[in-house]
């Protein structure tokens, strides 16, 4: 008894002891950690979170997005035959970019032409970003907008937390520059703001295929800016990018010329009231361009296949949001709508013919959420959405729901959360409407697809270990398919399962260790995009020195009659703190080469999805 | 049973958040300029932070600054001008007295700062200790 009681205030003495005795310098990095913004802005109850923190950013010297999307499990990040970012699930070919939200700070980055925008967004650049969050298996309920089921949330940096600026400028091997500027100041009577610029010229490998070079060249400029007054936040944002589309949408991939060139444009205001009362207004403007050439031809919906290929896209979007939390002695009740119009307008030029056409879609919801806590350790969500579409030609109303049950359970140190989602995806214009049946063989009868999520996480976390399992079984109603002719169609129904495992290891405040595992199995039985995956991410600090190590692993798949053999990415970034405000830093990219590769429809051999890089770059703070 | 209150009291000692890490600072700070006085009279003009304060060993939050022997200064810009010692607990106002204040801790270029002013740490005869000599600056 004696021995146990010594023991005990030998433990409550060393514990003491260890807290007490922390250099300045520990206590203040400490602050910074527990400071993180992702600390304040995370909701657990969402869905599966995966955060990536400034801390984390800064080591790994990411530039773009992309550096990001790159790390994730589920879904995979690849690039279409005409230069875009979309993503795979494990086996699955592309998944539908609608499936995907992403959001900058509480603004929704959406599209009416193809439903969400982050097909712009994946590259852009993210030196204005504190911090990301991507929830997983989630509904869009408790962020209100348009459904999906990855959310993927960046939050800008706090002028109030930065008080200066800082200019970066980096460069690679190929000729590529980037260039970022940002500053934020709080005056003494409270207004706080933040503006952010970047410009980039990106020069990427050259392949050849038949004798035509394959280009995918791209250079984008974006702006951001916010200001900030008692309570009052207005924010926008400008990203402009061109670039060359790669292989292109010929039949033999033998472009002879081709570009993209997408911009958009967007304000927000928001309004935060003291009793929970949040509103807010927003206005997007895009514009899209796509030209192609390819004498091997082009499938152009009803025009047939043509050898010279534009279409131009301009999508207006309109969209008022209100929503209230009210707190109980047991939790919170979340209640909100909204109204949005998106807007389309579309013109074609295929060879000899033309298109042109408008429509636009009023789009009205409400939806509340209800997080219940029986006890400190049971917290129970229930989530409802009811959307209405009226559309101004053409398709029929559509009346559409997500409901949502969440239970989360913590024993001890460990956590279960379990979900079941009822959701669905909204069909984008561009498959719904065209009267002339170009560039698409619409069909306006097109059901939206309706998946149902059951998915199952379990989270052991104690001291420097957290260890997450989570599956996910889904089920999906109306799947949108094509036939070989183009014809758009609903798929009646399809499963799919998902796993992933992860594990985090803090060896202190300065160095940690990541790592992840993934697999998915569709109901097809076939491997079209890698099965299995998984990342190991170290990152380290030696005195002014940062260190990060990344290693990605892809499995083999057989896609349009090519095998890809299993991929590794190699990724490595090291940088050195000449002063507080000064470093210098170089990130090497697919380092060995091995990196991640993509088949594409009757072309014979597969394609890098990612160049091997070496970028140098510089970052001064003042 | 004992074992799980082991393990729970290890938690809590370990634990920690913005606030537990920040009165750590704070204490730190406080014991180096004030070494010797039995009881350190601290004002603050953020009420926000009076529970970070309340619970620092030999501190006592007062109401009336006349009594205190420290102001932490988080928005005031307008102090009474007598010789009292002033930290910046904010960016903007450690620009404004950094003629006159001893030293801030404060948010900039996207991390905490802890600063001292070794002129006018002198003014007020305060020596800091060895661990601290570091975030003495000489000229701002």
């Amino acid at each position: 008894m004696t021995k146990k009681r010594i023991s005990f205030i030998t433990l409550l003495c060393s514990a003491t002891l260890a807290f007490s005795s922390e250099s300045m310098d520990d206590l203040l990095r400490a602050f910074k950690s527990e400071s993180e913004l992702s600390k304040i802005t995370k909701s657990e109850s969402a869905g599966f979170l995966d955060i990536y923190t400034r801390e984390e950013l800064e080591k790994m010297q990411v530039r773009t997005l992309m550096d990001v999307l790159k790390l994730f499990t589920v879904p995979n990040i690849t690039r279409t035959s005409n230069n875009i970012n979309q993503f795979t699930k494990p086996t699955f070919p592309v998944m539908p970019p609608y499936a995907i939200r992403l959001y900058v700070n509480d603004h929704d980055m959406t599209s009416a032409s193809f439903g969400s925008a982050l097909m712009l967004w994946s590259d852009m650049p993210v030196e204005y970003i504190d911090h990301i969050e991507v929830y997983k298996s989630a509904s869009s309920v408790e962020f209100g907008n348009e459904p999906g089921s990855v959310i993927i949330k960046l939050y800008t940096k706090k002028p109030e937390r930065e008080e200066g600026g800082k200019a970066r400028l980096a460069a690679d091997q190929r000729g590529s520059t980037e260039a970022d500027l940002y500053y934020a100041h709080t005056t003494r009577d409270g207004l706080s703001y933040f503006f952010f610029a970047n410009a980039d010229n990106v020069n990427r490998k050259t392949y050849k295929n038949l004798g035509h070079e394959l280009d995918a060249d791209n250079h984008a400029q974006s702006f951001y800016a916010n200001i900030f007054k008692e309570g009052w936040r207005l924010e926008g944002g400008s990203y402009r990018k061109v670039k060359d589309t790669f292989l292109g949408l010929g039949r033999a991939y033998t472009p002879n010329d081709g570009e993209i060139d997408n911009r958009h444009n967007y304000i927000q205001l928001e309004k935060i009231y003291d009793n929970g009362l949040k509103i807010r207004a927003g206005y997007d403007h895009l514009d899209s361009y796509e030209k192609e050439s390819d004498d091997s031809k082009i499938a152009a919906g009803a025009a047939g296949y043509v050898t010279n290929y534009a279409l131009q896209l301009h999508d207006k979007i309109a969209s008022l949001i209100a929503e209230k939390s009210f707190t109980h002695a047991n939790g919170k009740l979340l209640v909100g709508g909204f109204y949005k119009y998106k807007g389309l307008e579309a013109e074609g030029e295929f060879d000899s013919r033309s298109t042109s056409f408008t429509n636009a879609l009023h789009l009205y919801s409400i939806y509340l959420e209800e997080s219940y806590s029986f006890n400190p350790t049971t917290t129970f969500i229930g989530s409802f959405k009811g959307d209405y579409y009226r559309y101004e030609k053409q398709i029929e109303a559509k009346k559409e729901h997500i409901l949502r049950a969440g239970l989360i359970k913590n024993y001890g140190p460990v956590q279960i959360k379990a979900f079941y989602t009822k959701t669905y995806y909204a069909v984008p214009f561009l498959y719904l409407y065209g009267p002339d049946n170009t560039p698409y063989k619409v069909n306006p009868k097109l059901k939206f697809p309706e998946p149902t999520l059951t998915s199952l996480g379990v989270r052991y976390k104690d001291g420097r270990h957290t260890v997450d399992a989570r599956m996910s079984l889904i089920t999906v109603k109306n799947k949108v398919l094509q036939k070989r002719d183009g014809t758009l169609f609903n798929n009646p129904k399809g499963w799919y399962h998902q796993y992933e495992l992860k594990y985090s290891y803090n060896f202190d405040a300065r160095n940690s260790l990541k790592m992840d595992l993934y697999m998915g199995e569709n109901a097809s039985g076939l491997t079209m995009s890698p099965k299995y995956g998984g990342h190991i991410q170290l990152f380290n600090s030696f005195d002014k020195v940062d260190l990060y190590n990344q290693i990605g692993y892809r499995s083999n798949c057989d896609f349009y009659g090519v095998n890809i053999d299993p991929t590794y990415d190699y990724t490595a970034s090291v940088k050195y703190h000449v002063t507080k405000d000064l470093s210098i830093g170089l990130r090497g990219e697919n380092i060995f080469g091995t990196g991640y590769r993509q088949s594409y429809a009757r072309l014979p051999y597969s394609m890098p999805v990612f160049d091997r890089k070496f970028w140098l770059n510089m970052e001064y703070l003042f | 049973m004992k074992k799980l209150i082991l393990i729970l009291i290890s938690a809590l000692l370990l634990s920690a958040s913005p606030a537990e890490k920040e009165r750590s600072i704070y204490r730190t700070i406080l014991n180096a300029i004030f070494p010797d006085k039995a009881v350190i009279h601290v004002w603050l003009d953020n009420p926000k932070k009076r529970a970070i304060f309340e619970k620092i060993k030999r501190v006592e939050v007062v109401n009336d600054h006349k009594r205190a022997d420290i102001l932490i200064l988080y928005n005031s810009f307008d102090v009474p001008a007598d010789n009292k010692i002033i930290f910046a607990d904010g960016y903007l106002v450690f620009e404004h007295f950094k003629n006159r204040l001893v030293g801030g801790f404060y948010w900039q270029k996207g991390r905490p700062n802890l600063v001292f002013i070794k002129k006018n740490l002198k003014d007020h005869n305060i020596s800091l200790p060895p661990t601290l000599k570091e975030y003495i600056e000489d000229d701002m």
